[in-house]
């Protein structure tokens, strides 16, 4: 028994070698973090977010450093959906590791441009929604409503006929009765659309929890806000504690029982952050902060959760998923 | 105290009566009677689950195995044998054998999104969306048989190409030939793909052809052999010894199998609401049970008739050579050839000429005669053990051993083979024809016993004969549904 059949990671029908994932945005559209990293030691890279047009995104500053983490405001700039096609997508195949795409948007046409260009990049086994934008229409975020994330997801399914769907959620929601996190999750699972393969599902086949959280920091001295775009959105270990509570109850409420996998995100910095997300229903974990510190801390927490699952007696780490005692 | 009466006269024995022997007379035929009732009963039960089915039955989402059932087996013949080969004005034609022959069997939800593939290829796309809509309203969406049922839907409104391949693969994989056959919808002819699924209509028609030699053959054989034993007959001498005195315990034996057989199928109707599963099971159950109808022979034994009075008046013996008996009933499993195979001739053009379709009046898919192959290797197992080397046993037993030989002793040997037969015939669960066919057999058995006295012979020849059944029944599902 080895780390390869230790860690071997199934998220709904997408097979990875390890469930240490990198984050969108934080590792560039396909393999540009191979020159500082050994990519084939983690599980999946989640392309920069995709927008259906080119994107400048903010002002900077645009990224800064707090005491207990990292706060962003980039603006989801990246070259647009024409560009990633044309440019990025050929590198996919042949990347060291499983390449999987981020879409985001601003109205459920948007998101379908971009899903309908990605069904056609057969390397990329699966796509992640951010939903974390807010809807020209609606006003509100696509994340903390869910009859808007319902009719998106719907939306998405209908074009994306080949990938696997992972819904990255927005860590805060109304949490009043009807809008909490289980609600919103539930209503990215639910739907009539049609499943894309083996192991998928009408609605999601995966959750994504969560995305950062919103923040702001002020210059004291100078009485400006320290991010061009005033607020942005909070990473790091301060958000860990908080991602571990939303993984906890959305397995609990929802995920557990429809059998979805989810894959924590927030704050992983060493592998016990990442055998936490995993005892409480976490399937995987996506790293993205942590790359800023030392690009070599993915690989370093896979190995980590091999020694774990080993130590634990288990023979992989499936047989952990949802295992805290209560 | 009860008065005794003994029919067929016979010393009084020093055991204590059970009973006048006419209470056992009613007993027997009420038996046989509840016999023949459970397997209409069942009869019912089995043809009532094709047109409204028991919930756990129609519910049944349950992809594993189905490749062998009635559906399946009809599915394909048609697919493979007439589709292939049909002009456009027949095919024309099909849409109505359709409906009337295949679309009754589909009974489950699986066996309905099968059954929407059928309609995709022999109606049109259009027919197999609306079935397919139809069972979605009733599909959790996110089950997996929902997922199975989008995709083929979606394969017929945009082509398989809008599939992926881990899609195609887990229809194949779920659906066996059905999923082949959707996914070679609209390709043409001579694509290797969609011959895969079309294809074997020459295998068919060449296992039919090579039956039909064999038949031939056994035709000849069967007539040497006939002539070799009537020129034998005399050397070949009688063995029958009938001026024993029968205990009644023979037709006591005779009546605790025929309630003791009641009580097995009704248990085998148990497995009714369960699922798939729970239905093998329980049909692996009622085929080992009914191994316990072997203790029949104890009963007399109980009731202190010696064994070697048992053996001598049921015929429990090898006849003084064993090797002889079983060349003997070798031989006239073959002698009896010409006639069963003239005798089944017949009985299929009095069908075909009241009109009524071959598949109707077939043996019915009874638990307790599952026939092979299905798709549980352990069923097909005991359901050949049970054909093979349980009926000639148990049955010669009882049909030829204790009830021929007390109602020959009281009756004579005419109304002995006469009554053995029909009862034989008509417990089995089979169409009145079916019944006749057996009927026929179960005489010529009787002869065996008369002329022989040892049941070796006529056990040799039910075992030979159900073996070729068994063996028919393999080659032909194997050709269709392989």
């Amino acid at each position: 028994m080895d780390d390869a059949t230790r860690l071997a990671t199934d998220l709904a029908g997408v097979k990875l070698r390890n469930p240490v994932l990198l984050a969108a945005g934080t590792a560039g559209y396909v393999d540009e973090m191979a020159g500082a990293m050994d990519l084939a030691g983690v599980g999946a890279v989640v392309t920069k977010s995709i927008t259906a047009k080119p994107r400048e995104g903010n002002n900077t500053w645009r990224i800064i450093e707090s005491r207990t983490g990292m706060l962003n405001a980039i603006g989801l700039a990246n070259m647009g959906i024409d560009a990633f096609v044309r440019d990025q997508a050929p590198r996919i195949a042949g990347a060291p590791t499983t390449v999987i795409g981020s879409i985001a948007g601003f109205s459920i046409d948007d998101y379908t441009a971009v899903a309908a260009a990605m069904n056609g990049i057969d390397a990329m086994p699966a796509v992640e929604l951010n939903v974390s934008c807010p809807n020209v229409h609606g006003g509100t975020e696509f994340g903390v409503d869910g009859a808007a994330l319902r009719d998106l997801v719907g939306a998405v399914r209908a074009v994306l006929t080949r990938k696997r769907l992972f819904v990255k959620l927005s860590p805060i929601v109304v949490g009043a009765p009807g809008a909490t996190i289980a609600d919103i999750a539930r209503a990215a699972i639910e739907g009539r659309g049609v499943p894309c393969g083996p192991g998928s599902r009408p609605g999601a086949d995966g959750l994504c929890l969560a995305n950062t959280i919103p923040a702001m920091a002020v210059d004291v001295h100078s009485r400006t806000p320290r991010l061009a775009n005033v607020t942005g959105g909070l990473s790091g270990p301060a958000v860990h504690p908080a991602a571990v509570k939303l993984v906890h109850e959305v397995y609990r409420k929802v995920a557990k029982g429809a059998n979805v996998p989810i894959i924590g995100i927030g704050g992983v910095m060493r592998w016990e952050d990442a055998a936490e997300f995993i005892l409480v229903g976490a399937s995987a974990v996506e790293m993205g902060t942590a790359l800023f510190v030392d690009p070599r801390l993915p690989g370093k927490v896979a190995r980590g959760l091999g020694a774990w699952v080993q130590r634990q007696g288990a023979s992989s780490i499936g047989e952990l998923v949802g295992a805290v005692k209560l | 105290m009860h008065e005794i009466e003994y029919i067929g006269g016979g010393p009084p024995r020093d055991r204590m009566s059970l009973g006048p022997v006419r209470v056992w007379v009613v007993l027997g035929l009420i038996a046989v009677a509840a016999v023949v009732f459970m397997q209409w009963f069942s009869g019912q039960l089995f043809g009532a689950t094709m047109a409204k089915a028991p919930d756990a039955v129609a519910q049944n989402e349950d992809v594993e195995g189905g490749q062998y059932s009635a559906f399946a087996m009809e599915s394909k013949a048609i697919v493979k044998l007439r589709w292939v080969n049909m002009s456009q004005e027949e095919r024309d034609s099909i849409a109505e054998d359709f409906k009337q022959y295949i679309v009754p069997l589909a009974v489950s939800r699986v066996e309905r999104l099968r059954l929407a593939i059928v309609a995709g290829e022999l109606v049109g796309k259009d027919d197999a969306i609306n079935r397919l809509t139809e069972l979605e309203k009733e599909l959790e969406p996110a089950s997996e048989l929902a997922a199975d049922v989008a995709w083929v839907k979606r394969l017929y409104a945009n082509g398989p190409e809008s599939l992926g391949d881990d899609v195609r693969e887990s229809l194949r994989d779920r659906h066996g030939w059905f999923g082949d056959l959707a996914l070679a919808y609209g390709r043409p002819v001579h694509d290797p793909f969609r011959r895969r699924a079309v294809a074997g209509r020459e295998h068919i028609l060449s296992t039919f052809k090579n039956l039909n030699r064999f038949q031939v053959a056994m035709f000849l054989i069967g007539v040497i052999a006939l002539a070799l034993m009537a020129k034998n007959y005399a050397a070949l001498q009688a063995q029958g010894q009938f001026d024993e005195s029968v205990p009644d315990e023979h037709l006591q034996a005779f009546v605790l199998f025929a309630a003791g057989f009641v009580v097995i199928l009704g248990l085998s109707l148990l497995p009714f609401g369960l699922n798939a599963e729970g239905s093998i099971g329980a049909s692996v159950a009622s085929s080992l049970i009914i191994w316990t109808l072997l203790l029949v022979p104890l009963w007399p034994l109980i009731r202190g008739v010696r064994w070697s009075e048992v053996s001598r008046t049921a015929g429990l013996h090898t006849g003084g050579s064993l090797p002889r008996e079983v060349i003997i009933g070798a031989g006239a499993f073959l002698a009896w050839m010409p006639i069963t195979i003239g005798i089944s001739k017949a009985l299929a053009a009095f069908q075909s000429f009241f009109g009524s379709s071959s598949f109707e009046n077939s043996p019915s898919g009874h638990p307790l005669f599952q026939s092979p192959p299905s798709d549980s290797g352990l069923l097909v197992f005991l359901g050949v053990l049970s054909s093979v080397v349980w009926a000639p046993i148990v049955e010669e037993t009882v049909f030829r051993g204790f009830l021929y030989g007390w109602v020959r002793e009281r009756l004579g040997y005419v109304l002995a083979i006469v009554i053995s037969s029909i009862t034989f015939g008509i417990v089995h669960p089979y169409s009145p024809l079916g019944m006749l066919e057996v009927g026929a057999a179960g005489v010529m058995y009787a002869v065996l016993r008369e002329w022989r006295g040892s049941l070796i012979a006529p056990m040799v020849a039910h075992a030979l004969h159900n073996g070729m059944i068994e063996g028919t029944s393999f080659a032909i599902a194997k050709a269709i549904g392989g």
